[in-house]
């Protein structure tokens, strides 16, 4: 089996609610998308400052569009065309005073490996979230704590959490789209 | 926020089990043909539909400027499908469909009447009546097909709306058919065509700025 139909298994499994399967799709797209955002880059003669943000919002308008994958065709160019799209997007926003030129092709040979650990962007954009959006976005992912603990705490439902949530990752994707570093 | 706490937070956002979108096109017709059914009754009611519009030889005629506008409704809904998506191909060709449809009517009706006259029949007598109107009818038509397309992910969001508007133009063209009394091949080419690039336009723009992911 090669891997485009490991992704769309994977996809399939993510949609009926398997939690695991999810997180193992993400990470390996975070890495195909990693090392494709690169090659781009630095085909284009830009440097990798932008890559970790390409690949969250990427990420990002992967989950909030998954429902429109049509499961009956691969999902490896779906992906890919999401990416791409996210791509494009960022360096017409970017506009040209980021573009970095290189008149020596040994620039490309010593740019640093991109950072999987980079913050970029998003710290900015997570600023611009309401205050309790991003509270809920803090506690369950850096926090790493649970629907149902943040939900305790507040005195909301796990529900309202989750309903809460999905609302913050759309107004995340949409700050990046306003976006103009 | 490192990519890692991303995939976290991603994969806490789980609705359980998402229903598959491939319904969503069938319940998208219904939004469009519900809107189309609005404004059909709404300008009937205001306008009128023309006079003797069931008999012999209006019937025809009416039904080959149906046939040039509805044209430009299949291909533009063809051509929004094709393009909601984020990876894929489109049937280019099928933009010039209304257009080569037009071309026969065009043939037709010079077979039938010769070429005289032919500028008074292309001017017509309420031009400006028409180009209003079109555009207004297919307004919300044209707002149903861009909430259809909203929850897609087009790869061009501005040509998805252009596409949204060629279809909404040709509904619009269509509801104004049964009441414009203007027959000629050469107004339509001319008027319509006019009509239609204004909604097509406006897709455009709204698409770019709705439509965008």
């Amino acid at each position: 089996m090669d891997s485009k139909d490991r992704w769309g298994g994977l996809m399939r499994a993510a949609r009926l609610g398997d939690e695991a399967a999810y997180r193992l799709l993400l990470d390996e797209l975070a890495r195909a998308f990693r090392t494709a955002v690169r090659t781009r880059l630095a085909r284009m003669g830009r440097g990798n400052a932008d890559i970790e943000d390409i690949v969250q919002e990427s990420l990002l308008a992967i989950h909030l569009k998954r429902a429109t994958w049509d499961d009956t065709r691969p999902f490896a160019p779906w992906a890919q065309a999401v990416m791409s799209h996210k791509l494009t997007d960022r360096l017409r926003r970017g506009g040209a005073t980021r573009f970095e030129p290189i008149d020596d092709s040994l620039d490309t040979l010593i740019l640093p490996e991109p950072d999987p650990d980079a913050a970029g962007d998003v710290e900015r954009i997570l600023a611009r979230l309401d205050p309790a959006q991003r509270r809920l976005v803090t506690a369950l992912s850096l926090e790493g704590r649970s629907a149902a603990d943040v939900a305790a705490e507040t005195g909301a439902s796990e529900g309202a959490v989750r309903v809460a949530l999905h609302r913050a990752l759309k107004r995340l994707a949409a700050l990046y789209r306003e976006d103009r570093p | 926020m490192k990519t890692d706490d991303l995939i976290t937070l991603l994969a806490r956002d789980n609705p359980g089990v998402i229903v598959d979108d491939r319904t969503a096109p069938m319940r998208s017709l219904a939004t469009v043909a519900a809107a189309s059914l609005a404004v059909l009754v709404v300008f009937l009611t205001l306008a009128g539909p023309r006079a003797g519009l069931a008999t012999g030889a209006i019937f025809a005629v009416v039904g080959l400027k149906l046939a040039v506008t509805l044209a430009a409704v299949a291909a533009g809904i063809v051509l929004a499908r094709q393009l909601s998506r984020p990876v894929g191909s489109s049937a280019t060709l099928l933009w010039l469909l209304p257009a080569a449809v037009l071309s026969g009517f065009g043939l037709w009706e010079t077979a039938m009447l010769g070429t005289s006259g032919w500028q008074a029949r292309m001017t017509g007598t309420n031009a400006l009546y028409c180009l209003t109107m079109i555009p207004l009818i297919s307004l919300l038509p044209l707002a149903g097909l861009l909430v259809a397309l909203k929850a897609r992910a087009p790869a061009s969001p501005a040509l998805a709306g252009a596409a949204a508007g060629l279809a909404a133009a040709g509904i619009g063209a269509s509801v104004y058919a049964l009441h414009c009394t203007e027959d000629s091949a050469l107004f339509l080419a001319m008027w319509y065509s006019l009509a239609a690039g204004i909604v097509v336009a406006l897709g455009a723009l709204a698409g770019r700025r709705l439509l965008a992911w």
